[in-house]
């Protein structure tokens, strides 16, 4: 019974990390407005931007098919519509529920532990933004931009990037100390990716130097994955999408996980 | 006037970030711009009766001078406001000191004008550096860009002096300023909606500075035309004022 | 090894942070059943004692068991079986009271029947059962403390740790707690408490160590310590400077000791009255003379030469 040093984290356990989700979803009962509103902003920019500034836009070549604009601009939408429900699940929300209001603390004297908060709140974000896809597709099928019956691995597709972007987010909320590090995280971090991602136009425009660099950033393969799989053009380059993902959410819930503990302990 | 001691007291706040804030107000619009006109400036097709001679980044960048003015003086009256007005309790102790209800509401105001001035700014020196205007008229848009912002701040400051939460932000971002930046001609020209989406939009105010902004910039501007958008904004402005200084007055006072 | 009944042992615990150190070296044990208190000023290392104990912070060295677990390697198990009300609340303020409560359920994986009707119970005795649909943030301090030691009861803990339990409170909502926390004690739960408030300590502890910077300077129950450090009564004056300089020249011999405080002056005898009258005799002057009973803050003021609340 010597005071043994601390591992370096806990275990977390799917049971417990449900205890989240649960929590918010309980929360979020009296805050139900700001769920179902979620659903309407990518509609929006689908319907002004899309098809508004899509009139004027011939088809657009990809990959050996002619589609239209907004059959091209969707599924960057639904990505990026992931990446700002990431942004919130995974940053905002736990960087107040952290800093602020000490909720974490409260749950911390119970079994429920730190890596298990890490992941429930993850899984959190990945259900709420399957829900919206789940709407925005729907959407986009009546629109008639679903171009084939891949589309319907989009929904897998979607909880991939959902779980890698919210991982990414998680480690913000990691390392911010300060409210007014946000805008500068908005600024630099954020808004580049939703600009540059090839959301709302491809990325074979950019000069040749810029084109790699892009490649390197997680919300152009989420917005490449989803693209092959409702505009119907599916081949092997679409693993590696599926991989950067992948290897992006695992990465990036370790370190949080690494990082909440130190930054938690004492 | 005292407003002037909110400002000053604001600026002091703003001052110790200032490198920070004026550096990030200098590179959003540079990103956008270059990714806007890398993008979608070379997918759409030039046509010269929807946006005007200058092409689409100009059409879509001077929208945007506006609809950026809109969305930041409407944020600005909102959380931040709610904060200092609910949360923190700034103005009683403010308000402690001899100075009166007007006083606060102006200087809030003006200090939001301010932080307008700030982004819109750098925002139009990047567009002149990437050749979007060819007239030394096109320099009013940054007034014209500000007027609306503060409409749109004198109008949300009406609302937030009435609120006790901050829930029915929720329904003004989403269900009010996100369609009005969408459909107010900021991407597309309004004539592209359908007939009474049209009479709508000419109804809403960003739609009369987005329309100043391009008449004295890109497009050709009548003087009774630009006096009729000046007329509405001011208009916008004078009610959000009013409605604000009296919901403020009851909030604070009684 | 710690012997049957013994729920919590430390044996030379230590607590840094970097250079500086929170707990020095201390021992001690609190048996089953009993309330126990951890008396001294802030700053003295209760809460960072508190924290090992309820597995929320590790030590930096020594030994510690609670409830025979090791707090860092088994501290999910350890927190099954107690209750911590900490010190600054941290409810969940995006739920409601009763929401509070059923989470906390849930995160204990207490099955729903159970938890309704524990928690149903939880509110009677806290006396929130009008409020159990509120949120949380329009409650008063002393309500959001009740609610924090309802929410710490609902895994039926055997031990309850409160982290100054009344700190901030208006007097009615401390005497409402400390009715609450002697019915528990009543039914057998262990309570293990920290204080800066003597009246506290006093009330509700069966035992108790005074803690002061890091270190264990006394031990034992209120009376002990007051038999051991105190005299039975104190004579508490106010003077002139002038009278106060003619008591200091007679006073050796009149009491046992004497404590001169910035504003009034103690006098430790076995009886205040005996010694008022001998004051009045020697014709020194007084203002103000009052005559108590020793409490634990004059056994802290004798260890430490300070007061409890500085």
């Amino acid at each position: 019974m010597t005071g043994a040093p601390a591992p370096a984290y806990q275990l977390p356990s799917v049971r417990r990390s449900l205890r989240l989700v649960q929590r918010n979803a309980m929360a979020y009962r009296h805050a139900w407005i700001a769920i179902v509103s979620g659903f309407f902003e990518p509609v929006f920019y689908l319907g002004a931007v899309g098809f508004g500034v899509g009139q004027f836009i011939d088809s657009i070549p990809y990959r050996g098919a002619e589609i239209s604009y907004a059959s091209f601009m969707a599924p960057g939408m639904l990505a990026a519509s992931v990446l700002n429900g990431a942004l919130f699940d995974g940053f905002f929300s736990p960087f107040f529920k952290l800093s602020y209001e000490k909720t974490y603390d409260g749950i911390l004297t119970t079994p429920v532990n730190l890596s298990d908060i890490v992941v429930g709140e993850v899984m959190w974000a990945v259900m709420r933004g399957t829900v919206y896809a789940v709407g925005f597709l729907s959407v986009m099928v009546a629109l008639g931009l679903v171009l084939s019956a891949w589309a319907v691995l989009a929904l897998p597709a979607v909880m991939l990037s959902g779980a890698a972007l919210a991982s990414g987010a998680m480690i913000l909320t990691a390392t911010t100390r300060e409210i007014s590090s946000l805008e500068k995280v908005m600024t630099l971090v954020v808004f580049p990716l939703f600009l540059f991602s090839g959301t709302f136009y491809p990325v074979s425009l950019y000069p040749d130097w810029l084109r790699p660099i892009v490649q390197l950033t997680p919300l152009y393969h989420s917005a490449s994955l989803l693209r092959g799989l409702t505009a119907g053009v599916v081949d092997v380059s679409l693993l590696w999408h599926v991989l950067y993902l992948g290897s992006m959410f695992l990465v990036c819930i370790t370190v949080t996980i690494r990082l909440m503990h130190r930054r938690l302990t004492d | 006037m005292n407003a002037t001691k909110v400002v000053a007291r604001n600026a002091i706040v703003f001052w110790r970030g200032w490198r920070s804030s004026i550096f990030l107000s200098v590179l959003a619009p540079v990103l956008f711009l270059t990714a806007m006109g890398l993008g979608l400036g070379s997918l759409v097709e030039p046509n010269a009766e929807a946006f005007g001679d200058a092409g689409y980044l100009a059409f879509f960048a001077t929208g945007m001078l506006g609809a950026n003015c809109m969305q930041s003086g409407a944020f600005s009256a909102s959380y931040p406001m709610m904060s200092k007005l609910t949360w923190e309790r700034n103005y009683e102790a403010i308000l402690a000191a001899p100075l009166g209800v007007r006083d606060i509401y102006f200087g809030e105001l003006a200090w939001i004008g301010v932080t307008l001035a700030q982004q819109t700014i750098p925002f139009f020196a990047i567009m002149a550096l990437f050749g979007i205007f060819d007239s030394p008229l096109a320099v009013l848009a940054i007034p014209a860009a500000i007027l609306t912002g503060l409409g749109f701040a004198a109008a949300v400051m009406a609302l937030t002096a009435t609120l006790q939460t901050d829930e029915a932000y929720t329904w003004l971002f989403r269900f009010v300023v996100t369609p009005l930046f969408l459909l107010s001609g900021t991407f597309f020209p309004i004539n592209e909606l359908p007939a009474w989406g049209v009479v709508a939009a000419q109804l809403t105010p960003l739609y009369h500075g987005i329309e100043l902004i391009r008449g004295v910039t890109i497009s050709n501007l009548t003087l009774l035309a630009g006096l009729a958008h000046i007329a509405y904004l001011l208009f916008f402005l004078a009610a959000g004022i009013m409605l604000g200084i009296r919901n403020l007055t009851h909030r604070l006072v009684s | 090894m710690p012997e049957e009944g013994v729920l919590i042992h430390a044996a030379g615990l230590i607590k840094r942070f970097g250079d500086f150190v929170a707990v020095d070296g201390i021992d001690f044990e609190v048996r089953r059943g009993e309330a126990f208190g951890f008396l001294g000023p802030n700053g003295a290392g209760k809460t960072s004692t508190m924290r090992m104990i309820g597995c929320t912070s590790a030590p930096t060295g020594g030994r510690l068991s609670v409830i025979d677990m090791n707090p860092v390697a088994q501290a999910s198990q350890i927190k099954s079986r107690i209750g911590v009300v900490p010190q600054i609340d941290n409810l969940d303020r995006e739920l409601s009271v009763r929401e509070n409560l059923e989470m906390y359920a849930r995160y204990f994986d207490i099955a729903r029947p159970e938890a309704a009707e524990r928690i149903d119970e939880l509110l009677e005795f806290v006396q929130l059962s009008e409020k159990a649909a509120s949120r949380v943030e329009p409650l008063s301090g002393g309500m959001k403390r009740r609610l924090t030691i309802a929410r710490a009861l609902v895994n039926r803990p055997e031990l309850l740790l409160l982290d100054e339990p009344t700190t901030g409170l208006d007097p009615q909502a401390r005497h409402l707690v400390w009715d609450r926390l002697y019915r528990l004690k009543q039914r057998g739960v262990t309570l293990v408490i920290t204080t800066h408030y003597m009246d506290e300590a006093e009330q509700l502890c069966n035992r108790l160590v005074v803690m002061d910077k890091a270190e264990i300077v006394a031990e034992g129950s209120p009376r002990e310590l007051i038999a051991a450090y105190c005299t039975r009564e104190v004579l508490e004056v106010r003077l002139s400077d002038d009278n106060r300089e003619r008591l200091k020249g007679s006073v050796d011999g009149l009491v046992e000791r004497v404590e001169w405080l910035p504003d009034r002056v103690l006098l430790y005898a076995e009886t205040g009255d005996a010694t008022l009258a001998g004051i009045n005799d020697m014709g020194i002057q007084i203002e103000t003379a009052l005559v108590r009973r020793s409490s634990l803050e004059d056994v802290f003021l004798t260890l430490t030469g300070r007061t409890l609340i500085e």
